[in-house]
């Protein structure tokens, strides 16, 4: 049998799955901690060996793939004129990549903002504003004031495309290597981050992630085929979108939740048409990714508390106290699993806590505005995403807990009032934890990734 | 539900011997007498009463027949629950609160009511329906009222259910002649740009309420069309995709031709009522025109304007016979033969459209949510009778223009040889206008883009019904070289000083920019809004007054920037 291996490697852990992409079967997954401190290869190699000896018989191992959020993952700074605008458009393309935006930059750059930068230190910064014909006189201000900075490092210059390439060689004077992209907003309300999206993703894997010295081996860059978190992504768009050979589910939104973040990626096929609601400024991509770096299991922890401590203190029954003890313990140790069940439910409550907030931040809300004269209006300010029929959880707590279901009905119980989250999705869970796998199997054979979910998301009867 | 209702005669039905209104339509189309409408809805119930009382006196003391019915136009309080209307914030015009005021609205003087504005359509609709129903009403509306909001009632799959339900109810009492009214111009028809379209939505409509719920449905229209030849049309028309004969409600007189000059509108008032009235005397089809009181462009009409315009109606009546001979019918009925081949290309559009799309079409709340939720635009967009063509807004040329799209284009094709007579095409090549509106008014905001594109501006369409701050971020994203506004609302002054303001702030300041359309705005001690266009120029904005001269200014800003 010919055999995929598709490894993952995290930050603590190298996880690897082993796939049969025919029958889009999960074989065998092992993992093993991420090495670190010496190679990243031997980690993947010992989780390889034990996936691989703990089959009935021998495979070979025809194809290795790879994604990566080791080393802080790929780390991002977006640069726009308006903040919801250009700078939004930038920030979302970064996500849409999988990236870490580390700092969103709107206006005409002051010293306190080329602070936060330096502070920061981006791999690629994502350079837009203007749209195509538009603004050039601050963007180009903007392309002095970085250059003046001597950042060096990787720009994706995806402003006003009169501008671009003067932009990107003001960038090139000040020490960046600048490749230009299509403008992410191009003309007003229009959003397009696929061609930012992509030049970030090749500079990624062209530079980043083989300049992190993580492994003396030519072969770890050229098994990683994208950040981690871009895997899910693609996952997520190929259950909602199908390939060529089965059709996808229709709208979906998956959450993940992990130990420092909670990221929610949506795709929707057809945008609800909401008469009477009107749309913000920059109307949201159809894919969407949003990722919450305040809300997570064990590092992120404390911002769950921050964001939903009354809640969970109501009904976890216990003291403040070592609810605040509970997690603070967890906050430092990201490999730390609960030992006993009030443990355990203050687990499943973080994470309703973090699924309910991130899928309220994902989602837009109806507004009712009143101007000084005329009727009131609804205005959304996000995607409305009420009619998605499917809502996935995903991450470790889906993996290991038998209540994942539970976890995802009562967050989604508590969407805001006037949120626009999923109204009546039908729920379920990436008990194998396998999504990421499949997204990353999808760069190489769509139709097997797609095998793969079904199978083991249970779509189809197995 | 049905069985529970316990109904009486009305007044009318009662004087008439008719034990429907419907009956009385059907008489009116074998007699060949014409019938009359109008609409009511004064401050309250007590007052509009009262007004009722008076006209049907005026009438009788002038020696004219009372009209035949009244729409009652009750405030939208009308539409929530009855327990919650006392609480919610009132806005002027009558509303029922007790079953006496149901029972008066029936029983004040022999008029026959229609319990329109708000009865069907919101959260209230099935006990309206039955309050109706039992106070011995027996027309109905308004179906087309599904598609409007009532305050913190956002629950569209609700209110859709609440609407059938009470079309249910009165389908329970079809064979007694209760009819289910829509006001076409109350739905998305009253924004459409093709008269084919409203013919089509209405099949939609009378497709809903009939065959699916099995409710007699009768479209009403007409305030929103000028052009007596062409509302002659649309009306035979609306009648020709009516199988059951279902006597049309009543034919709304002009709003649109009006003008703060009450004297000038009675030559719209007497061409719209007559050629109303000669097609019912010719064609027969037990509608019942409304006469519009000339000051209602300006002001809720008081009860004598509307005993005016009613006698102005009747009289009217002895006219019809001596000039509808030498009309020359045979023009509007080719007319209308062409917009019902274009209505039910838009039936069979959107049938097929939903059908296609996985909607269950025999399911009337799938149908009529479905619908509503696509939006008037989409709905012309999609199925739309014209053919494609991207000249037009919607993107299809219309089978027959709406008077409202018809002025605009005439509008713009007069701009358009005016500015090429003047050979401006190049006037102001290359040159970034950012055009938008402070409110919901399409029409201007066309004209400006159309026209501005003419002469070569880059135009950059920001929509409609922008924020100041959303028109400052769009000046920065796109460094425009100018900003057009046009404005309806009566917030000039405050929106233009915000957005100078706002510029400002933003670095932008030096934007021109430029503002139209109605430049007023209230102000506190004065009960009309007033001018401000002193002010705006004050502060910096321009106020050219009209397109040609919003095109001068901006060549000459043009001229000052290549000398500058």
């Amino acid at each position: 049998v010919g055999v995929v291996a598709l490894a993952d490697f995290g930050s603590t852990y190298t996880k690897v799955s082993l796939v049969d992409p025919e029958e889009g079967r999960l074989l065998a997954r092992a993992e093993a901690p991420t090495s670190i401190a010496t190679d990243l290869m031997e980690g993947y190699a010992a989780a390889l060996r034990d996936a691989t000896e703990s089959l009935a018989e021998p495979v070979e191992i025809e194809r290795e793939l790879a994604v990566s959020s080791a080393g802080g993952g790929l780390r991002v700074a977006a640069v726009g004129l308006v903040a919801d605008l250009t700078a939004a458009a930038a920030r979302q393309a970064a996500l849409n990549a999988g990236a870490r935006v580390e700092a969103v930059l709107a206006g005409t750059l002051d010293e306190a903002q080329l602070g936060e930068l330096r502070a920061v230190r981006p791999e690629i910064v994502l350079f837009a504003g203007g749209t195509d014909g538009g603004q050039a006189e601050l963007v180009l201000e903007n392309a002095r004031r970085l250059a003046a900075q001597g950042l060096g490092g990787y720009a994706v210059v995806a402003c006003n495309a009169a501008v671009a390439e003067e932009a990107a060689e003001i960038l090139r004077e000040g020490g960046a290597e600048a490749e230009v992209a299509a403008n992410v907003m191009p003309a007003l309300g229009k959003l397009e981050i696929e061609s930012a999206r992509e030049a970030i993703l090749r500079v990624f894997l062209e530079h980043v992630i083989g300049g992190k010295g993580l492994s003396a081996s030519p072969a770890f860059a050229q098994m990683v085929r994208m950040p981690t978190p871009e895997a899910v992504l693609e996952a997520t768009r190929l259950l909602s979108r199908g390939a060529e050979t089965a059709p996808g589910i229709g709208d979906v939104m998956v959450i993940d939740i992990g130990g420092a973040t909670t990221d929610v990626h949506s795709d929707r096929l057809v945008e609800a048409a909401t008469p009477g609601i009107e749309d913000p400024l920059l109307p949201p991509p159809p894919t969407l990714r949003t990722v919450e770096g305040d809300l997570g299991l064990r590092a992120g922890s404390p911002g769950v508390l921050v964001a939903d401590g009354r809640w969970i203190e109501a009904e976890a029954e216990a003291s403040v106290d070592s609810i605040r003890q509970s997690v603070s313990k967890r906050s430092g140790q990201p490999q730390w699993i609960p030992e006993d069940p009030a443990e355990a439910k203050l687990d499943g409550l973080l994470a309703i806590g973090c699924a309910a907030h991130a899928v309220t931040r994902h989602c837009g809300t109806m507004l009712l505005t009143r101007g000084e004269k005329g009727p009131p209006t609804l205005v959304r300010d996000g995607p409305d995403l009420r009619e998605v029929t499917r809502v996935l959880g995903t991450g470790g707590v889906f993996a290991h807990r038998e209540d994942g279901e539970r976890i995802l009905r009562e967050a989604l119980a508590r969407r805001a009032p006037r949120s626009l989250a999923p109204a009546d999705p039908t729920l379920w869970v990436d008990a194998s934890y396998i999504l990421a796998a499949a997204g990353l199997l999808a760069t190489h054979d769509a139709g097997a990734a797609l095998r793969l979910l079904a199978r083991e998301l249970h779509l189809v009867k197995s | 539900m049905a069985a529970g209702v316990e109904r009486e005669p009305s007044l009318f039905c009662r004087e008439n011997g008719v034990a429907s209104e419907r009956e009385w339509r059907e008489k009116a189309r074998t007699e060949g007498f014409t019938c009359t409408c109008m609409n009511i809805g004064l401050a309250t119930w007590a007052e509009t009463r009262e007004g009722l009382e008076k006209i049907y006196e005026n009438a009788l003391s002038r020696g004219v027949r009372p009209p035949d019915r009244f729409n009652l136009i009750a405030e939208r309080r009308m539409g929530l629950p009855k327990d919650q209307r006392a609480e919610a914030p009132q806005e002027t015009g009558p509303v029922m609160m007790t079953s006496q005021d149901w029972w008066e609205l029936a029983h004040t003087v022999p008029i026959q009511p229609e319990a329109a504005d708000n009865t069907i359509g919101g959260p209230a609709s099935v006990e309206n329906a039955i309050d109706a129903l039992q106070a011995g009403i027996t027309t109905i509306g308004v179906l087309s009222q599904y598609s409007w909001r009532w305050p913190y009632f956002d629950d569209d799959v609700g209110q859709t259910v609440e609407v059938l339900k009470a079309a249910g109810l009165l389908a329970a009492f079809k064979d007694d002649g209760v009819i289910f009214d829509s006001y076409l111009e109350d739905g998305y028809p009253g924004v459409f740009h093709d008269y084919a379209n409203y013919v089509g939505w209405a099949m939609v409509e009378r497709y809903v309420s009939e065959e699916l719920i099995g409710a007699a449905l009768s479209p009403s229209w007409g305030g929103l069309t000028q052009d007596p030849v062409v509302k002659s049309a649309v009306t035979l028309a609306l009648d020709a995709v009516n199988p059951d004969k279902v006597p049309l409600s009543y034919v709304q007189g002009d709003t649109i031709g009006n003008t703060p000059d009450f004297d000038a509108n009675m030559a719209v008032l007497n061409t719209d009522v007559l050629f109303m009235k000669m097609v019912e005397h010719r064609y027969r089809l037990g509608g019942a025109p409304i006469a519009v009181p000339v000051t209602e462009t300006e002001r809720i009409p008081s009860w004598d304007e509307v005993a005016t315009v009613q006698t102005i109606s009747r009289r009217l009546e002895d006219y019809a016979p001596m000039v509808e001979p030498v009309v020359d019918w045979g023009k509007i009925e080719a007319l209308r033969d062409e917009l019902v081949q274009g209505g039910r290309r838009f039936f069979e559009a959107v049938i097929n459209g939903l059908s296609g799309a996985g909607i269950d079409v025999r399911d009337p709340a799938q149908m009529l949510l479905v619908l509503k939720r696509l939006g008037s635009a989409r709905c012309e967009e999609l199925f739309g009778a014209g053919a494609p063509d991207p000249e037009y807004l919607r993107g299809r040329r219309p089978v027959l223009q709406t008077d409202l799209v018809k002025s605009t284009m005439q509008e713009r094709e007069r701009l358009l040889v005016e500015l090429h007579e003047r050979r401006e095409q190049e006037a102001v090549r290359g040159t970034k206008v950012l055009v938008t509106s402070t409110d919901v008014h399409e029409f201007s905001a066309f004209l400006l883009t159309q026209t501005l594109a003419a002469v070569g501006a880059d135009v950059i369409d920001f929509g409609i019904n922008r924020d100041p701050e959303d028109i400052v971020k769009a000046v920065v994203e796109t460094d425009a070289d100018a900003v057009v506004i046009t404005t309806h609302n009566g917030v000039a002054r405050s929106f233009g000083q915000r957005l100078m303001e706002e510029l400002g702030v933003a670095g932008v300041g030096g934007t021109p920019v430029f503002m139209g359309g109605v430049l007023n705005e209230d102000v506190e001690g004065s009960d009309v809004p007033i001018d401000v266009r002193a002010d705006l120029n004050e502060n910096g904005i321009e106020t050219p007054g009209s397109i040609d001269r919003l095109v001068d200014a901006l060549v000459d800003r043009r001229a000052d920037s290549v000398v500058a």
